[in-house]
């Protein structure tokens, strides 16, 4: 157990590495220049002479660290007239981009790694206060359709697997491949077209998760829980289904497995109920993938948050992203991207642990 | 449905061969059926085929010494002119092309008013826009028929490329093990240590100006580009791989080890996964030059890891087998025991991957239109028409249509693969 732990951890630190190197990549790839971008935001509309403007960009680009190498390493022409054009050199650099923005210079910044991740090009603002902001109603959202989804597919997947290729089967392998074909965003605005809509049918509010005024004064958590309801019902139908699919057909499937394999056909040799059959032997061993893909699926809804956030205007991560692309607010995109890839990384870590620690035959195999 | 647990039976599977048949019949046909340009119209007694012509403009003589005049198709206003006979295609409309004169989002049901030239008369059953308009007064049925043109072809050739990659790492995965592949342990840091920084050099650094533009240039020369890439990488490791053996022998400190290619690859395909696969193509998508080529190659070089997996796990099945082993006994070149024996019992689970691959691509393509990142703004998809239709939710026409043809062309793929998945008895991750 220890050595598969310590061989999973070792995975762990390279996936960090290269999902730090995409970001950066991204970074430095975004459209637009940042320098510009702060000289326009300062500006006050009188008059600077040329020599000035030229030593305030100097400046700003040194303070964003711009004027440094991209990496740690460079390979480039030897020199760039003549046949030395075509050899390569390496120089390498100790001081770099990639260096500043992961553990910061003291100066400006503080780092990646303190989790500084610079200035919001809209707002000014640092951007790991927006997300500490919106990560409260994306975690809420994730959390409770993962919840909902599992108390919906677990019976499902049994009652789908214990008869097989009865009539409960068949349809409800019918409906969830409906479900799994069915787009996201398109339920989404069907829902809203339908059941948001005043001339058609005004049950749930259309869009964010409070009224537009706010809460009202002094109102208590369960006031303003009671109050937001009804704006998180539709969001959270749409944040279900889409799991929902995934795990009713992957409950089904190892029931069925377990159900074929030989302790089952023991336990049944020996005479025990078919409900004893099922729930008492059956059930737990079948959990297993359902519950360690836990881990999987969390960090998953991230990701397709962004079209249920953009269409509800939930203020989330998923509309982070979603905002910032459209605002072209790439150190905000960039963040949400690094942080999503964490959690993700951290996610599947978990859930290979939680596997090898629940069934003893991965822990101790090769 | 039978007693094997099959999905779908046989009628459902031939209804979706059918659908997608006509879908990709409507696609291939698009500019014939939906079309603001005749298909054929007599002007000034020339005859044109304005539809069918690959030029776009044609030259009219104006009579006799007037000199000639030009008529450019996609500009002229071919319900004013003058012609002497005319062959309109079955929809006289163009996607995305604004009709003023019924702008702001007329419902099918509505009547339309139609302009035939001076006059504007009120629709008939036949020529109107029968799927409604959205807010321009572009039609939504031209802009569903030529969107059928932009999604499935995304779909197949993102996955097309996720293919190929998939397939060429999981089959060296799995062929290759942990331990087949023996070579010389100086050869390889000396391979990996020099050779790399060189591909790296000749290949990139010294065409630096033709990647960055890239997106400018003809898909031929892009084709070209990546053959010299791949040819210099593969001229660069070689070569030095051969010079760290001789170097290696010269101070008789050569050793052949085993590489482990399986480990690395599949490290890496676990690494690649770790990354949110949304979120990268939407933050890609975002700081990408938008194009259809940009989106075929970001939703393909993400895609690949399903694909790598499941021809690995074949491939090593394929391995372990006796025919394999019996191959290898009576001394078959390795290529040849690739090419010949291995490759084609894999390739065809990872046909049934690659199928269901299409239908999540179409899906993740349609959702990128939809948030408004990656197609460019002037083409028409499914999902920029869900897009305008959320705008304005009493327009139902904007939603339901371009929806049902996205639901419809991903279940009749998904039932499709389903079906492969079941007739070779193969596993796939959603099964």
């Amino acid at each position: 157990m220890r050595s598969y732990l310590l061989r999973r951890i070792f995975l762990f630190i390279p996936t960090l590495f290269v999902i730090s190197l995409v970001s950066f990549i991204i970074l430095i790839h975004s459209p637009g220049d940042p320098v510009e971008r702060m000289m326009q935001s300062g500006g006050t509309g009188e008059y600077i002479p040329a020599p000035l403007l030229e030593h305030q960009r100097a400046e700003i680009r040194h303070r964003l660290g711009l004027d440094l190498p991209v990496f740690y390493f460079d390979i480039h022409s030897a020199e760039t007239t003549g046949f030395q054009k075509f050899l390569p050199s390496i120089s390498f650099h100790g001081h770099n981009q990639f260096h500043r923005w992961l553990f910061g210079d003291g100066v400006a910044t503080k780092g990646v790694i303190c989790g500084d991740f610079g200035a919001s090009y809209l707002t000014q603002q640092p951007v790991s206060v927006l997300i500490r902001d919106r990560i409260g109603w994306s975690l809420f959202f994730t959390l409770t359709s993962i919840f909902l989804a599992y108390l919906i597919s677990i019976p499902i997947g049994i009652k789908a697997a214990s008869k097989k290729d009865s009539a409960f089967d068949r349809t409800s392998s019918t409906v969830l491949l409906i479900l799994y074909s069915l787009p996201l965003f398109w339920v989404a605005t069907l829902l809203l077209m339908t059941f948001a809509n005043p001339d058609v049918l005004y049950l749930f509010p259309a869009s964010g998760v409070k009224p537009v005024t706010g809460y009202p004064e002094g109102a208590g958590f369960f006031q303003r829980v009671s109050i937001s309801i009804p704006y998180l019902v539709l969001p959270t139908i749409c944040y279900t289904y889409s799991s929902l699919t995934f795990l009713s057909r992957l409950m089904r499937n190892s029931m069925r497995e377990i159900l074929g394999s030989d302790f089952i056909r023991t336990a049944r040799a020996k005479g025990l109920s078919e409900k004893q059959v099922l729930w008492k032997h059956a059930l737990k061993n079948s959990l297993f993938p359902v519950i360690t893909v836990f881990a999987h699926v969390f960090p998953a809804m991230i990701g397709g948050s962004v079209i249920i956030e953009s269409i509800f205007t939930i203020p989330g991560m998923g509309n982070a992203i979603f905002q910032s692309i459209t605002a072209q607010d790439y150190p905000v995109l960039v963040a949400v991207f690094t942080l999503t890839g964490l959690l993700t990384a951290t996610g599947y870590l978990v859930s290979d642990i939680l596997y090898a620690w629940v069934d003893p035959r991965i822990s101790f195999s090769k | 449905m039978n007693a094997s647990g099959k999905i779908s039976g046989r009628r459902t599977i031939r209804f979706a061969g059918i659908f997608l048949f006509f879908v990709a019949l409507v696609a291939l046909f698009a500019s014939l059926l939906c079309n603001e340009k005749p298909l054929y119209a007599k002007y000034n007694g020339v005859n044109l085929f304005p539809a069918l012509s690959l030029k776009g403009y044609a030259e009219i003589p104006n009579g006799p010494g007037q000199g000639t005049e030009t008529l450019v198709y996609s500009t002229v206003n071919w319900s004013e002119l003058k012609k002497e006979k005319v062959i309109w295609c079955p929809v006289k409309f163009s996607p995305g092309k604004s009709d003023w004169t019924n702008a702001a989002y007329k419902s099918p049901f509505e009547s339309q008013v139609m302009n035939e030239g001076e006059k504007k008369s009120s629709s008939t059953f036949m020529q109107r826009h029968w799927l409604g308009t959205t807010k321009t007064g572009a039609d939504v049925l031209s802009g569903l028929v030529h969107g059928a043109r932009v999604s499935p072809t995304i779909g197949i050739f993102s996955m097309i490329i996720a293919g190929f990659i998939g397939i060429l790492l999981g089959a060296m995965a799995g062929f290759f093990g942990d331990n087949k592949l023996i070579i010389s342990e100086t050869g390889l840091y000396f391979s990996v240590l020099s050779g790399l920084p060189c591909s790296y050099f000749y290949g990139f650094y010294l065409n630096r100006s033709s990647f960055a533009s890239l997106f400018q240039s003809s898909y031929f020369s892009i084709l070209l580009l990546i053959l010299y890439v791949i040819l210099i990488i593969g001229i660069c490791q070689y070569l030095t791989y051969v010079l760290g053996k001789f170097l290696g022998r010269l101070v008789n400190m050569n050793r052949m080890i085993p590489l482990r290619l399986d480990q690395f690859i599949s490290r890496g395909i676990e690494i690649f996964n770790s990354i949110p696969r949304i979120v990268l193509i939407i933050t890609l998508s975002a700081i990408a030059h938008p194009s259809i080529l940009s989106l075929v190659l970001i939703i393909g070089f993400t895609s690949w890891t399903e694909i790598a997996r499941l021809v690995r796990a074949e491939m090593l099945k394929v391995r372990a087998s006796e025919y394999m082993q019996s191959a290898e006994a009576s001394g078959i070149k390795i290529l040849r025991q690739v090419f010949r024996h291995a490759l084609p019992n894999v390739i065809v689970p990872a046909i049934t991957a690659i199928t269901l691959g299409v239908a999540s691509a179409i899906l993740t393509e349609s959702a990128l239109s939809f948030l408004g990142i990656g197609v460019p703004a002037d083409v028409v998809t499914w999902g920029s028409l869900l897009n305008e239709g959320r705008q304005n939710f009493s327009a139902w026409w904007l939603i339901v249509f371009p929806g049902l043809a996205i639901f419809s062309t991903v279940t009749a793929i998904n039932i499709l693969g389903s079906a492969l998945a079941d007739a070779i008895g193969a596993k796939t991750n959603q099964e």
